[in-house]
Order: structure tokens, then sequence, then C-alpha cells
């Protein structure tokens, strides 16, 4: 229970930079994937938060993800957080005609001729926050 | 990305395009108490294969990319298809070939080999009418620099114009990155590998390329997350107590 509300703290502390920045509302879904509005955010967040980003390791390790978890380590006050079940809203998963599974696509592939096409992700490409 | 008509229309005409999740993305959601509330993902991330029909892995590009790049990239994964389908009964050794090319490239900071599609200019032009060639990167840089004047994208392929300079030199530069450091460990795996099933590589992908430890709960985080974790001793107390 203790780490569950660590992670908690953790989490709020994380993203409160973004209100320091002028960056308080809601982000909406665009549909450029990964790299426009959720990491775009992010990136803005770590650039003013973190002092010695290393060059040359960048959009989604370092200068992202590496500050994120400076960010993490550094800040321990206490915040309370009071949470509601987060239901991630569905979206269109761009305007690629996807296949249900790898196991459909092979078979569509031994008709067609064509390779197979996997893109493989955390979370859902058809939630707005993957 | 998936949105852009050209990767759509890309996708959909040359692959068997399929997605599936490695497991959920962490999300950040902090609820300001005032109609506020600001919800973002963190240490999540992708990568592309592309496959053959029985699902055996022939190459993958890691994680994001700009979308020139990744075209450029998707159109190789279709020659390279293409090249190894040809050899039938070697194709696992072609394949391995190819990977062992690209990886003394890399190594020798020299543009890899790339594939091009002798099959002409007028047979290109109908549909799956390949002939896939490896040829020196040297070479391929000046064949794709002719087919580049007669085939432009329908669009240029630019983000939204909210999008600032910074993000794209960021994105080029990750870009960068993922076609060096990171195509290197990829085609010295795949070597060592041979045509396997994606799940065959999936962990260690993400372990050591993408830095992600999809066996950890917090994804390889733990360590940093609970360095300066106040209530570790109290916990662990309650651990033994427990026991």
């Amino acid at each position: 229970m203790l780490r569950k509300k660590w992670l908690l703290v953790l989490a709020f502390l994380t993203v409160a930079g973004l209100s320091a920045y002028g960056q308080q509302k809601s982000i909406t879904a665009v549909d450029l994937t990964k790299f426009t509005v959720i990491e775009k955010a992010a990136e803005k967040v770590l650039a003013h938060n973190t002092a010695g980003v290393v060059a040359g390791d960048l959009t989604k390790t370092v200068r992202i993800e590496k500050p994120t978890s400076a960010i993490l380590a550094h800040n321990t006050a206490g915040v309370t957080a009071t949470g509601k079940e987060f239901v991630n809203p569905k979206v269109e998963a761009g305007r690629v005609h996807w296949h249900p599974s790898l196991a459909v696509a092979c078979e569509a592939a031994k008709k067609s001729g064509k390779p197979v096409f996997l893109f493989q992700m955390m979370g859902k490409l058809d939630d707005q926050f993957c | 990305m998936f949105s852009n008509d050209d990767v759509a229309n890309f996708i959909n005409k040359n692959f068997e395009p399929v997605w599936e999740s490695v497991r959920p993305v962490p999300i950040v959601r902090i609820d300001f108490g005032n109609g506020t509330v600001l919800t973002r993902t963190l240490h999540g991330n992708i990568a592309t294969y592309v496959c053959t029909a029985d699902g055996r892995v022939l190459d993958i590009l890691p994680g994001i990319y700009e979308p020139q790049t990744y075209l450029h990239g998707l159109n190789q994964f279709r020659l390279l298809h293409n090249y190894v389908a040809r050899a039938k009964d070697q194709a696992a050794t072609r394949l391995k070939e190819y990977h062992e090319g690209q990886i003394r490239a890399l190594k020798e900071n020299e543009t890899p080999p790339q594939f091009v599609n002798h099959a002409g200019v007028t047979k290109a032009g109908i549909e799956r009418a390949i002939l896939a060639v490896l040829v020196p990167g040297k070479e391929a840089q000046q064949w794709n620099a002719t087919s580049a004047k007669t085939h432009k994208p329908s669009s240029q392929l630019k983000l939204p114009s909210n999008n600032d300079i910074a993000n794209w030199k960021i994105l080029a530069e990750d870009t960068q990155i993922n076609e060096t450091t990171r195509r290197l460990q990829i085609h010295e795996m795949l070597a060592a590998a041979g045509p396997v099933q994606p799940k065959a590589v999936t962990k260690k992908l993400y372990k050591e390329v993408l830095h992600a430890d999809l066996d950890d709960a917090y994804l390889g985080l733990g360590q940093t997350l609970f360095a300066g974790y106040p209530f570790a001793k109290e916990e662990l107390g309650r651990e033994h107590e427990s026991k």
C-alpha cells in the first residue's frame, strides 16, 4: 500500500512541472501516435526540469525518459493522491487497414504474397493515450 | 504517424499490417480538482517488424522515426522480403548475410548496403513488380536520388504547424540513433537468432535496445524510482512480520 502511495506521489511530481510552464490543460489526442502530443509534452517538461541532458540519447530514452527518472528520484515531498478509475478513450488506429491478429495477417500474407508488417507497442494503438 | 496518408497508403499497398501490444503503457494522470486534468504516458516505446508469411522476422525498425526515413525503411523492408523470398531454400543464409553486411558497414560508420528495385521503371509502375538487388550504400544513394526525382510523395509529410523546429530536431536526432546504434544491435541480434518468430526476440529487443524490461513491473526503472523511498525499512519489517 505504501509503495502504491509512493508511486502516486512520484507520478504527481513528475507531471507537476507542467503547471509551472503553462501546460495545465488536458492533452488532446492528435493522431501522430507517439511523438507529437504525448511526447512533445514530456519533452517540454523535462527540458525545463533537468540539468545536463546528455547529447545523443534522445526522444524516448534519455531526453524524456532518463530525466523523468531523475525527477522522480529527487522529489520526495508528500502529496495526497485521490484517484478515480481512468478509462483510456478509444480512438481510430490511423488509416491503416489492420488485421486483428498476427495469425490472421500471416494467413493474408500467404494469399497476397506481401510481407507482414507487425507494429509492436506498449499500450494499445486504438487508445487515446498509448 | 498512421494517419498520414503517404504512410498509411504505403503500408496498405505493400504489407499485411497488424499491431499488437506487448504490455500496457504506464499512464500518469493528475486531476487538479478544478476541471483541469493532465494525462500522459511515460516510458512507452514501439518497434516495427517485417515478417514472412510464416511469421519469421526479417528485420526490425526500433522506436520512433521521422516519417520520410520511416517510409524509406519500410520500402527497404518490402525489398528485403522479395530478396529473401527469391532465395527459396537458401533464404535463411541470404538473410544472415544481409544482417552481417549491415553490421560490417555500421561498425565502419559507412552507409550500409541497401536494396534497389531493378524491375525497371516501366515494370516498377506495375503493382508488385519487384526485383530487389542489394547494392553498396553509395551506389544505392545515387539510385535513390534519381528515383526521388520521379517518385514524390503526395504530401510533404510535415508535422502539424503547432509543432516547432525543436521537436523536429529531436525526432531527427532520435531517428539517427535508431538508424545507427540501435539498428546495429538489431542486426547483431537477428544475425545470431536467424529467422525466428517475433516473440523469440521481443523481450530482448525491448530490454537491450529500447531499454524497457518487459519482465519488470517497473520496466527496469524500479531502482531509480525507489532510490529515495522513505518507507523501505517499515515495509521490510511488515513483510517479515507477515511471514
